[in-house]
């Protein structure tokens, strides 16, 4: 940490936390709220480091990774910022071109 | 005439006992992106109710059904739980399980008690601020079963540990089990945990602890219900691949028994496996159909399915055998041969993903 410097107020509010002894009050979440608060880094390979046991195809498991937020760098959060990403491409095989990037309202 | 007029009558009873009989029987509940709650009729290979869950949310996900099969009370994008009469499609039960305005809250558990009266839901709460997310307590919340549309609990626990994900109620509503790094037994009324059972706290020798990750309830049929664990054993090398065994667990609903039987295959990812009605053997299920023996976990015979699946169910006659969630096909396979027999397709294919399939005994025409 010491090559990390604070720039704003909420980093200073977060290296103050830590001088005082306050890290012991952070507590782990066990799902998400939000799938930025999800590490599970999804996709790429299976438990093997291979692709044999990952879900085939697809678009079989897209959906399903997708809405407990498995692949929070992938995909859009659907569980509170973009609930509606997939609503009208309920069907990943037919339906993927519908799906759009996202980009931030304000 | 006489003759010809028992005859009519005798196929009028006949044509008048097939009706009921045709739909009065078993059937198999799931949904479908984005809204979409199905009753199916496996033996038919057809839909026979289609509803729509009403209200936010793309992602129906756990399917409780009532003791009677009538109500199937389904959680939708972890936000909402609605409960729909499978007769009428009549919503009986709607909440966000908020407590207050910026409470978001997921669900990650639920299970309907054996009497039919309430529903457990195991809700785990964030504050949302402008620009934090506070953790709160996680909380058993018991509410009632015909709730309505608002619905309040009617008692709320907060003693009970984190990384639950799976409720199941014991058969006589003695008890709530919950699984999570151990097993827990709750009592419904006081919110109690009244025993504990190690899993990833387990002790057993050689071995790591243990792995498992189970959102499908699916324990109707044979009274057990069944999850893959998966470990490593600390005896032998890592580069061997016997070091990494795959057990199933099964918990009686009935008796609260827990045991472990090592599956005699290599190491593979399985999604679920489901314990057939005789509890001879268990089916499981992801990139490949595989049947095992229950008593010594050989290996009887697996084939290769279209593509993945998510949950495998059975039915209750043991005869077939039914894989589905990831994609918009229901399919059955012959339980003995492993054959495929057919598959029920959603309406416009739209996809399972993680909805659960649940088995009931209803009678439509009630």
């Amino acid at each position: 940490m010491k090559h990390l410097r604070a720039l704003n107020k909420k980093a200073a509010a977060l290296e103050a936390a830590r001088d005082n002894g306050g890290m012991e009050e952070v507590v782990a979440m066990q799902v998400v709220a939000g799938c930025t608060s999800s590490t599970d880094p999804g996709w790429e390979v299976d438990p093997f480091g291979s692709v044999a046991s990952l879900c085939q195809p697809m678009e079989a498991d897209l959906y399903g990774c997708t809405d407990p937020c498995w692949w929070p760098a992938q995909v859009p959060d659907t569980i509170n910022t973009y609930p509606d990403w997939n609503h009208d491409a309920p069907s990943a095989s037919n339906d993927w071109r519908k799906l759009e990037a996202v980009y931030p309202d304000d | 005439m006489l003759r010809r007029c028992a005859t009519l009558v005798a196929v009028i009873v006949a044509m008048a006992l097939a009706l009921p009989a045709a739909l009065a029987g078993e059937y198999l509940v799931t949904a479908a992106k984005p809204n979409n709650l199905y009753v199916m009729d496996m033996k038919a290979r057809e839909i026979v109710r289609s509803y729509t869950i009403p209200g936010d949310g793309t992602a129906p996900g756990t399917i409780v059904t009532s003791p009677d099969g009538r109500i199937a009370y389904v959680v939708m994008s972890y936000r909402r739980i609605v409960g729909i009469d499978l007769m009428t499609g009549k919503t009986v039960f709607e909440t966000d399980m908020a407590r207050s305005g910026d409470e978001r809250v997921i669900n990650m558990g639920l299970a309907v008690s054996a009497d039919g009266t309430e529903l457990y839901s195991y809700e785990v709460p964030a504050r949302i601020g402008l620009d934090r997310y506070e953790v709160l307590p996680v909380r058993l919340s018991v509410y009632p079963a015909m709730g309505g549309n608002f619905a309040e609990p009617l008692r709320v626990f907060s003693n009970l540990p984190r990384r639950i994900h799976m409720l199941i109620t014991k058969a006589d509503g003695s008890a709530i089990y919950a699984l999570g790094w151990d097993i827990y037994t709750i009592d419904p009324q006081t919110g109690e945990i009244m025993d504990t059972f190690p899993l990833r706290n387990w002790t057993r020798e050689n071995a790591s602890p243990p792995d498992l990750l189970n959102f499908w309830p699916m324990e109707e049929q044979s009274g057990l219900f069944s999850t893959l664990v998966y470990y490593q054993r600390t005896d032998l090398p890592p580069d061997d691949m016997a070091a990494y065994p795959t057990d199933v667990l099964t918990l009686d609903v009935a008796t609260g028994e827990i045991k472990f039987t090592t599956l005699q295959i290599p190491p593979q990812v399985i999604f679920t496996g489901t314990v057939s009605p005789d509890r001879k053997n268990l089916y499981t299920i992801y990139t490949k159909l595989m049947k095992l023996d229950m008593e010594t976990g050989a290996l009887i015979k697996e084939v290769p399915v279209d593509h993945s699946y998510y949950q495998v169910n059975v039915s209750g006659d043991g005869k077939e055998v039914y894989v589905g969630g990831t994609m918009c096909d229901v399919s059955i396979y012959d339980a003995e041969t492993l054959d495929k027999l057919g598959a029920v397709t959603t309406p416009g294919c739209v996809d399972l993903a993680t909805a659960a399939m649940r088995m009931i005994d209803l009678d439509l025409e009630e």
